[in-house]
């Protein structure tokens, strides 16, 4: 019988379990299935090879997170020329929508692509990732406040697009909801 | 809280279940319930659109290339393993073959030439388990009264037809390493200078341990570690009266 080491076990729980969502952050910070794919294979092979690294199985998500971020942003140094075709990638793939949500989410989702990254990302990490805003503020390297300035303004941004750019409204006094 | 820090915790973290946010929002009637309503709603729409359903069969995928990279290192890693213990046997052999005709003690040439060997050992720089230690001096027959302070390596290696467990300890960030020679007996200590390195030979237990380092500032808090862990320090103490 074949013997399967803890660290390999440990291994298979955590991309059983984190794979899906990795994925779903990896597709909204790069806009491209096959990229998000790649970002996944590269996140948690980085991760096996310092698996040691992971004591508290509550981090772990968070630590698959990081990681995947900066693999990210290492591709991007690399794929810099290849940016301006993002969107249109992202606007023409419906891939693993469900079809009866696509209308409404469709909006949503356009909304979120006409974000700026340094809105888009914060919002990935607290609404995907479920970070704090301390915790994204550790990550990004800026100041909690900074990044509930940026939470707020990608929340009021989506709001204006999805009421039709007429945020103004009574109740929506000085963006606030 | 008042209605302006709440809808400005709420415009940043909808989700936000502190006990002062929520006892706002449950007594507030200036439209604060309703703002969070709204932002509830807004957040679902948000939650909904990037849920988009990960690739079928991505996880098993991962998988597949971890297991063959796997594969592909170890067979990579026991290549270099056996080039590297053909070098050091035929070194020992003979090293060990021109010792004895010196009538020469073999220890500190086999040692040298093992340390050379693993060299990797001594980039070691994080403190191991103490289970790891002591199941490496358990598959030696050896049961340890302690756990040796600062080792930051542990093998148990075959030199020649020694039984040894080699072991790196960092003594003020510097790399000593201990071989301990199990039923290899000597009569007394002895330092001696081998290949570039200090060395020194304690008679300890039943076996030797012997010290490698760039000078011997590190020597003694190891071997005292060493003797602790396998003669207990009581033993050591009464020995030294």
């Amino acid at each position: 019988m074949l013997k399967v080491s803890a660290r390999q076990r440990q291994f298979d729980a955590l991309v059983r379990v984190h794979a899906g969502d990795l994925y779903r952050f990896a597709y909204w910070l790069c806009g491209e299935d096959a990229r998000a794919q790649d970002l996944v294979q590269e996140t948690l092979l980085r991760a096996w090879r310092a698996l040691g690294s992971l004591r508290d199985e509550a981090a772990a998500k968070p630590w698959l997170l990081t990681i995947l971020r900066r693999e990210h942003a290492r591709g991007f140094e690399r794929k810099r020329f290849d940016l301006s075709e993002l969107d249109d990638d992202i606007a023409d793939d419906a891939s693993g929508i469900d079809p009866e949500r696509a209308g409404t989410d469709a909006q949503v989702r356009a909304a979120i692509l006409e974000l700026e990254p340094k809105y888009r990302e914060p919002l990935l990490m607290q609404v995907l990732g479920g970070f704090s805003c301390e915790e994204i503020a550790r990550e990004l390297h800026c100041k909690p406040g900074a990044v509930m300035t940026q939470l707020f303004r990608a929340r009021q941004k989506l709001r204006a697009a999805l009421d039709g750019g007429s945020a103004h409204t009574k109740e929506a006094v000085h963006g606030l909801p | 809280m008042d209605c302006l820090e709440f809808r400005r915790r709420l415009a940043a973290e909808p989700r936000v279940r502190d006990p002062d946010f929520v006892a706002h929002r449950d007594s507030c009637h200036a439209g604060c319930t309703e703002a969070w309503w709204r932002a509830q709603k807004l957040e679902r729409r948000i939650e909904n659109a990037l849920a988009v359903d990960a690739p079928g069969q991505l996880a098993e995928r991962v998988l597949l290339a971890q297991a063959t990279q796997a594969r592909a290192r170890t067979r990579l890693w026991r290549s270099g393993l056996a080039l590297a213990a053909s070098l050091v046997l035929a070194a020992s052999i003979g090293i060990f073959g021109w010792n004895r005709t010196a009538g020469a003690d073999p220890l500190p040439a086999i040692s040298v030439a093992h340390l050379h060997a693993e060299s990797f050992a001594l980039a070691s720089t994080q403190p191991i388990a103490e289970k790891l230690v002591r199941e490496e001096f358990a598959a030696r027959g050896l049961a340890l009264h302690a756990m040796p302070a600062d080792a930051v390596f542990v093998r148990d290696c075959d030199l020649g037809s020694y039984r040894t467990v080699h072991m790196v300890f960092r003594v003020d960030g510097e790399p000593v390493t201990a071989m301990y020679f199990i039923g290899h007996e000597i009569a007394s200590a002895r330092e001696f200078d081998r290949g570039g390195w200090r060395g020194r030979e304690v008679p300890m237990g039943k076996g030797t341990l012997l010290l490698l380092g760039a000078d011997a500032r590190g020597f003694a808090a190891v071997e005292r570690s060493m003797g602790d862990a396998l003669q207990g320090p009581a033993r050591q103490a009464v020995g030294q009266l």
